[in-house]
């Protein structure tokens, strides 16, 4: 076993010895890229992480896909901010419904509907009913 | 305070706007990115995306780099290790040859040498390629990138004892895999 392992080694020093050289055209895009962010973060300051907009090549290696479909809705609605705004108008919208001011009409009344009471035991208690069971 | 990760002291210049930084980053993690993922894929033109996306992470999260939890590399290990692994699973084909990747010559060794090298790291490459995903991790990084077990621990979020078994039991099967071709590849010269 120790042999074998010996022999190993001799694959991995050649391995080592070719050592990966990073391709000229990589770094000048790792450095596009460095670029890239740093010009978004200067104009955008700390909102520039949500702003920014992610190079073509990285979208095509799912970058992009990868945040799914709730990053992009909160992209498209204007980020944190926008989806705050409209959590807030459909919770007043919701409260409206259940307790409308005294200006406006009841929902339920616009819908055709309307709540009434009515006695179903108007001669009688309830003690008589319950005895009339036995 | 960043005096152990000289990374992080770079990525805190780079966040502050130095472009000088994103130079000097590139040219420290770049090539260990593209090496791990180049032996972890097989393939150039996938290592080369996976690289960059790595990097491209690297970038983003400068800003918020907390100093001394981890360091720059470990975490660009794990990143490229994972995006790595993704690929891996989304494409479940072949794979393309290292020959189109650029190597540098060794001016110190004899072409015949250098071939011999060539074929042995195709070999070794291809036996790789036949491992288990966590064994392949465990082998890359502690005979090709010779880090060390804790760090490699940290990268792969296990322990050391877990490591040491990855890559005994990774040996073994490239030992196995190897051993038919070993007249071939000439074991004994090295």
């Amino acid at each position: 076993m120790a042999e074998d392992e010996k022999e190993l080694d001799i694959f991995f020093a050649a391995a080592r010895r070719e050592t990966a050289r990073l391709p000229d055209a990589l770094a000048d895009r790792m450095m596009a890229d460095a670029g890239h962010v740093q010009r978004e973060r200067a104009r955008f300051g700390s909102t520039a992480r949500s702003a920014m907009s992610a190079p073509a090549r990285v979208l095509a290696t799912g970058q992009s896909r990868a945040e799914g479909w709730l990053a992009q809705l909160r992209e498209m609605i204007g980020g944190w901010y926008g989806m705050g705004g409209m959590v807030a108008a459909c919770a007043a919208g919701v409260w409206l419904g259940f307790a409308p001011p005294s200006g406006l009409p009841d929902p339920a009344s616009l819908l055709g509907r309307s709540d009434a009471s009515v006695d179903l035991f108007s001669t009688e208690t309830l003690a008589v009913v319950l005895t009339e069971d036995h | 305070m960043t005096e152990d990760d000289p990374d992080a002291d770079l990525l805190a210049r780079f966040a502050a706007g130095e472009r000088h930084a994103a130079r000097a980053l590139t040219d420290s993690l770049g090539p260990r990115a593209f090496g791990v993922a180049l032996r972890m894929l097989g393939d150039g033109a996938e290592a080369e995306d996976v690289a960059q996306e790595a990097m491209m992470r690297l970038w983003r999260i400068a800003p918020d780099w907390r100093t001394g939890e981890a360091k720059v590399s470990t975490w660009l290990y794990r990143v490229t290790m994972n995006l790595c692994v993704d690929r891996q699973r989304r494409r479940r084909g072949g794979t393309a040859s290292l020959d189109e990747v650029a190597e540098p010559p060794d001016p110190a060794r004899s072409v015949p040498e250098q071939m011999q090298d060539r074929a042995r790291v195709d070999a070794l490459q291809a036996a790789l390629d036949e491992l288990p995903e966590r064994q392949r991790q465990a082998v890359v990084l502690r005979h090709m990138e010779e880090l060390s077990n804790p760090e490699i621990a940290g990268i792969m979020e296990i322990s050391t004892e877990a490591v040491e078994s990855l890559t005994a039991r990774g040996k073994r099967a490239l030992a196995a895999i190897l051993a038919g071709r070993r007249d071939e590849l000439g074991y004994q010269d090295g």
